[in-house]
């Protein structure tokens, strides 16, 4: 199982590979599910945007792709690893090859390290490297994520950082091990505007340079359109949308996915309302007409008998086939959708 | 309306290194106008928002200035005028707030609490208007009997609202009202935010770190920088082209996300550290067309046809630098 550790580092050809991945959650009172029969790639070099809102799964996969929760059906793997069947002796060594980013750089930092330290340790730990060589190594990190001049910033702690370099910071300790794949759990969406452009730009670098892939997880479109090659998007558990992500963005077919696009901010937009409704018309959407017990709806858990579209209950196309059985992905190979009443 | 002139906020620090959160801010909001307040973290717009509301502890900081809400001094007023003329003449609604309801009362006494605290009525009337609310937010009134974990983040936001306007408030103050929430929960809170604020013509404080939502919801909007309103104009105006290098920056964070071309920027550098004196424009820094002049005095307030902006190339154009 365990791979060539130089051919692995020095070009990426681990391709990530989820397989009907289905995830269910169950407790005394009730069963969730909240994956259903996920299936997906990551290649090697891509980034691909998950896109979805609370609720909607993205958190939970990103658990099963790092491997910190199991599937429950539907099988994992990353180039040679198979993920869904590690033991926690493997997991440590996976984790090297597999690294997270998280939204909030304020908590995902150890308060008493510096930033020489948080570098460092995940290089010794991982790729086994001495105090020297390891110091030497995070200081050329520092350099390529931009925490210079790198003499001023090796011994400061998080608390001396501005959101944005703590940011930067939880980027260069997780590209330290030299992974295969970085997932991104709303990097930006906790540091302001003016710096969001910046560190995205600094990770769809960082692939370039390193060949490693991406899972960037957003409820964003806007900055998923600005960095990845392709987009998921995800409704209750389910991928209502996947595609190329300018093909997606600029030929929408979901429901759901119009919906999230509507819902961005635009200002430019309000003074010419030309947004294309669900059912096709020219007037802008009333989101204030979407009854507020639909909100229920929207964060209740879908459960394990329910048997039609898991959009339905929200859906204006909704017809007696949504409410039957669940459609399935399906379209070209650059894009693909799940609606019984839209197609690609 | 409401007044807000040369209104400054210091907190002061154990080290003696006061740090001026607030500093020189002047605007008025006209009565039913809903108004904006826009700015990157750390630039005071909380701090501004709190003063105005008098829910800042003086006893941390140094205040000056005035607040007049229709000619009365809010920062003048002791704690009793104060306590009489909260809900009854300026709300809030905090990003958080939908988390501070008391957890073991049912949302129909959190409203109560507040309307016999004002000396509201008949227990029927009472009842009446919490219902009648909760409809304005577009929540079933049955929700009068549910406990507040019982609802979503976005229900729970939008009692939040309807408690605000409970005792119909001359002005709401919204401190990142939606920011917590998802994109299209937010676009929903927002759009129904507009329609009760006209139907009910009170004036609104909309503060937020987001440009495009405070475009899209305000009539007018300020943009706060390092403590300072820098441009203060209505929402057509602003995007027909930004006066202050700030605000252009800033709005070219934004884009249209369908656009057949996205421009995607950010803003270079970082806000200046408040804790220590500044000289010139606090933006200089940052900014691309900065000129000798910026580094040496600060642009004052500028008032223009329709709005006003704080920047030494419109003072300039007016003749006004040397002067």
């Amino acid at each position: 199982m365990k791979l060539d550790e130089q051919t692995f580092s020095s070009h990426k050809t681990a391709m990530l590979t989820l397989k009907e991945v289905t995830k269910v959650f169950k407790n005394r009172a009730r069963t969730t599910v909240a994956l259903h029969r996920v299936t997906f790639t990551v290649a090697p070099g891509r980034i691909v945007a998950l896109v979805g809102e609370s609720g909607s799964g993205k958190t939970t996969l990103a658990r099963i792709v790092t491997g910190i929760e199991k599937p429950t059906e539907g099988s994992v793997t990353l180039g040679e690893w198979q993920v869904d069947r590690l033991r926690s002796s493997q997991l440590r060594v996976y984790r090297r090859y597999v690294q997270m980013v998280f939204q909030d750089p304020f908590s995902s930092l150890n308060p008493h390290n510096t930033v020489l330290q948080t570098i460092v340790r995940p290089l010794m730990n991982h790729l086994h490297l001495n105090v020297k060589q390891a110091r030497l190594q995070a200081l050329e990190i520092m350099n390529t994520v931009r925490l210079t001049p790198t003499d001023q910033f090796a011994h400061k702690k998080p608390h001396q950082l501005s959101g944005g370099q703590r940011q930067r910071l939880v980027i260069a300790r997780a590209i330290a091990p030299n992974p295969e794949l970085i997932v991104a759990d709303e990097p930006v969406s906790m540091l302001d505007v003016s710096i969001r452009a910046d560190i995205l730009e600094l990770i769809d670098q960082l692939r370039k340079r390193t060949g490693m892939s991406v899972l960037y997880i957003t409820h964003d479109l806007y900055s998923a359109r600005a960095m990845a090659d392709e987009v998921v998007v995800l409704y209750k558990g389910h991928v209502v949308e996947r595609g190329n992500i300018e093909e997606v963005i600029s030929h929408a077919q979901h429901p759901y996915t119009q919906l999230l696009l509507q819902a961005i901010p635009n200002p430019w937009k309000k003074r010419q309302p030309t947004a294309h409704r669900v059912d096709g018309s020219e007037s802008a959407p009333h989101f204030a007409e979407i009854p507020a017990k639909d909100e229920i709806t929207l964060y209740g858990r879908l459960h394990a008998g329910d048997k039609g579209c898991p959009f339905a209950a929200r859906c204006e196309l909704v017809s007696g086939e949504c409410l039957q059985a669940k459609p399935s992905l399906k379209g070209t190979e650059v894009h693909q959708v799940s609606c019984w009443n839209r197609q690609v | 309306m409401l007044e807000v002139k040369d209104l400054w906020v210091k907190y002061r620090s154990q080290h003696g290194r006061s740090v001026s959160a607030v500093r020189g801010v002047n605007f008025s909001i006209p009565d039913g106008t809903f108004m904006g307040l826009v700015g990157e973290s750390g630039c005071g717009k909380s701090t501004l928002g709190f003063a105005i509301a008098r829910l800042l502890n003086s006893q941390q900081l140094e205040i000056s200035g005035s607040v007049l809400l229709n000619g009365e001094d809010l920062i003048k007023m002791s704690s009793r005028e104060l306590r009489k003329l909260r809900w009854d003449k300026i709300a809030i609604v905090l990003q958080g707030g939908m988390n501070a309801f008391n957890p073991v009362l049912k949302i129909k006494q959190q409203f109560t609490d507040v309307m016999k605290a004002h000396g509201q009525g008949r227990a029927e009337d009472r009842d009446q208007r919490i219902a009648e609310l909760l409809r304005h937010v577009q929540l079933d009134p049955a929700l009068l009997e549910a406990y507040p974990h019982e609802l979503s983040g976005g229900m729970k936001q939008r009692v939040a609202i309807a408690l605000s306007l409970v005792l119909n408030p001359e002005l709401v103050i919204l401190d990142e009202p939606t920011t917590a929430l998802d994109v299209i929960v937010q676009k929903a809170i927002v759009e129904m935010l507009q329609e009760l604020q006209r139907h009910m013509k009170f004036s609104v404080l909309f503060i937020s770190h987001d440009l495009g939502l405070v475009l899209e919801a305000a009539e007018r909007v300020m943009v706060m920088y390092a403590g300072k309103i820098v441009e203060e104009e209505p929402v057509e105006v602003l995007l027909e082209g930004a006066k202050h290098p700030y605000t252009e920056a800033l709005l070219s964070c934004y884009g249209d996300p369908q656009a057949k071309e996205l421009r995607f920027k950010g803003i270079p550098g970082s806000p200046p550290d408040l804790s220590k004196p500044l000289q010139g424009c606090s933006f200089v820094p940052r900014c691309s067309k900065a000129m000798s002049a910026c580094r040496e005095l600060e642009p004052q307030r500028l008032e223009l046809e329709r709005g006003a902006v704080a920047c030494h190339l419109y003072t300039k154009m007016q003749g006004g630098i040397g002067k």
